[in-house]
């Protein structure tokens, strides 16, 4: 990451000078783009440079330094494609591990030098390998020419949906359904409890069709047992929505005589949650506001003493949020964050105090303020907070941790089991040769048998009964002459 | 943002010259280096078309294509010293066994 910000400097910098010298000369003036094409060309050139002297070095070691050079001009063309963290990689295992192997057994084999003497046995191969590499260039040229690479649209990614419960009046917990309309998708969204959002964060998210969903609630009483339709949502593709139940529409009866109670039937509405790639130390603070006493609300920064009086000059956070609305996203510091809920205009009317809240890192958190109880028997702000961690960044670590650990894992345990089995491979084939004996170089044991038989013969009786840890006969060796 | 075509055909480039570097070199330690080179080709490849279209499956490519590449150098090179300790030779044109 420090090389590509490095590589932006300079890269300014390089092009007001060299826009100057294009003024001066009068007919060109080159851009940022027109400098990494530079750096393309002139990194590209280098590596091809180092491949070519590769080949062409008669010593082992100077091909090997060359492919070192190679491979860092591809880690250098990796950054600039924003796979930061595979040219890290490609650096310390390749141009690192990989290398040193491989001038470690051209050290110990002694092989530096080719054998120049031996005559090649195919003269024959060199102008076919040529005519047989240029001619794939031929489908490049095609692919460069015809192909459409550069035409694709990016397809953006299905829109995901979660299901907030943000409605005081309401039933502690329901089933919220959604219903194409057009009748030709349903999801439903089960146990949707009041105030619990922050579960398990994106785990909450469901894919769903790009279009207009129709939005129904269940309610538990026999006389609603189809889903009680509350509105309707727009979602789109590419996008993060919340699709909050709060407030409520219209008073209902439930329940038998005994267990009666009246229940709201809340008003839907959806908002699109943020959750592209965020700087490492901040965060990002959504609010809803549910709370239905007043038509809008302000959160202020009320200092240490979570008291804020008419006088005081406060930080306002959001100024003035409408009822059933989500404020602007806000990014903020990660840590910490005092907040008070405020009556617009007169900002001594404290509603709700945020305690104990954090900004989450590289996160966007949802706060939802909502309303307790019916006016009549007075009302009480509460508020839940939903923290969804962000996309990581394209090509960063944790993007390429999060592909591996999800969609990948199975491949990634493949290469695991591959990098074990190479080990094992490499010591059996390199050991091999050890535990054979080569013909006509005896081993202690064939010295030590003929010396028994000298024994034997000159003291007229076997040693073979008495020790027969000594003489254990071996298939491939001759019986001794002395039996 | 320099255009994909270039990275295809710089990969291109060093694959073909990797290709040559296989076939035409006698040393087998060479041979691996080569081979090492058109790996890396294909990896510039794979990491320019997930740039090109924004999503991360190429670079977990890559990723797995480097994890291999180690595996297959440690393979290839316990190959190369047996064979060196059995024929003191590591020329590919002098290790003829199966006259094909």
């Amino acid at each position: 990451m420090l090389c590509a910000y490095v590589f932006i400097e300079f890269s300014e910098e390089g092009v007001k000078a060299f826009s100057s010298l294009g003024d001066s000369a009068g007919f060109y003036s080159p851009t940022l783009m027109d400098i990494e094409v530079l750096l393309f060309l002139a990194v590209g050139g280098l590596s091809i440079f180092a491949a070519v002297m590769m080949l062409l070095d008669d010593n082992a070691v100077q091909s090997a330094l060359f492919l070192i050079l190679n491979f860092a001009c591809v880690a250098f063309l990796y950054l600039m494609l924003d796979a930061a963290f595979l040219a890290m990689v490609q650096i310390a295992v390749y141009a690192g591990a990989i290398m040193v192997l491989f001038i470690f057994v051209i050290m110990l084999l002694g092989a530096e030098k080719t054998t120049s003497g031996t005559t090649r046995q195919f003269k024959w191969l060199a102008p076919l390998v040529l005519t047989l590499s240029f001619s794939l260039f031929i489908p490049v040229y095609l692919a460069v020419n015809q192909g459409d690479v550069e035409d694709r649209e990016l397809t953006p990614s299905a829109p995901l949906v979660r299901a907030v419960h943000a409605a005081g009046n309401f039933v502690s917990s329901t089933d919220v359904v959604l219903t194409s309309t057009d009748g030709s998708t349903q999801h439903t969204i089960e146990d949707v409890t009041y105030k619990e959002v922050d579960r398990d964060g994106s785990d909450l998210f469901i894919e769903v069709e790009p279009g207009t969903y129709d939005v129904a609630v269940s309610i538990p009483d026999e006389r609603f047992t189809a889903p009680f339709p509350v509105g309707s949502v727009v979602v789109e593709a590419g996008n993060n929505y919340n699709i909050v139940l709060y407030g409520a529409s219209s008073n209902l009866e439930i329940g038998e005589e005994a267990t009666a109670r009246t229940i709201g039937i809340p008003v839907v509405t959806s908002f699109a949650e943020d959750l592209s790639p965020i700087e490492n130390r901040e965060g990002r603070l959504t609010v809803f506001n549910a709370y239905a006493p007043f038509e809008s609300l302000t959160l202020v920064d009320p200092g240490a003493d979570f008291n804020v009086t008419a006088e005081e000059e406060v930080e306002t956070y959001v100024e003035a949020l409408p009822y059933g609305e989500a404020s602007e996203m806000q990014v903020l510091p990660f840590g910490e964050l005092r907040g008070a809920f405020v009556e617009p205009g007169n900002q001594d009317n404290v509603i709700f105090r945020l305690r104990d809240f954090e900004v989450p890192r590289e996160s966007s958190a949802v706060v939802f303020i909502s309303s307790e109880g019916g006016a009549d028997e007075g009302t009480v702000a509460t508020a839940a907070v939903a923290i969804t961690e962000a996309r990581p960044t394209f090509g960063s670590p944790q993007a390429i941790g999060q592909e591996l650990f999800t969609r990948y894992v199975l491949p990634f345990e493949m290469v695991a089991v591959l990098l074990l089995a190479a080990m094992v491979g490499a010591i059996i084939i390199t050991q091999r040769a050890d535990i054979k004996p080569k013909p006509g170089r005896p081993t202690r044991r064939k010295v030590s048998r003929p010396l028994t038989n000298v024994i034997s013969s000159q003291t007229g009786h076997s040693l073979r009964g008495d020790r027969p840890e000594l003489t254990e006969p071996r298939l491939d060796d001759p019986e001794p002459a002395g039996d | 943002m320099v255009a994909i075509e270039a990275y295809i055909i710089l990969s291109m480039v060093l694959f073909i010259l990797g290709a040559m570097g296989v076939l035409l070199r006698r040393n087998a330690i060479l041979v691996f280096m080569s081979v090492e080179l058109m790996l890396n080709a294909g990896n510039l490849a794979l990491v320019a078309f997930a740039r090109q279209w924004g999503t991360m499956d190429g670079q977990v490519f890559v990723f797995f294509v480097i994890t291999v590449a180690a595996s297959e150098v440690a393979i290839g090179l316990a190959l190369i010293v047996t064979i060196f300790r059995n024929r003191q030779s590591i020329n590919i044109d002098e290790l003829h066994q199966m006259e094909g």
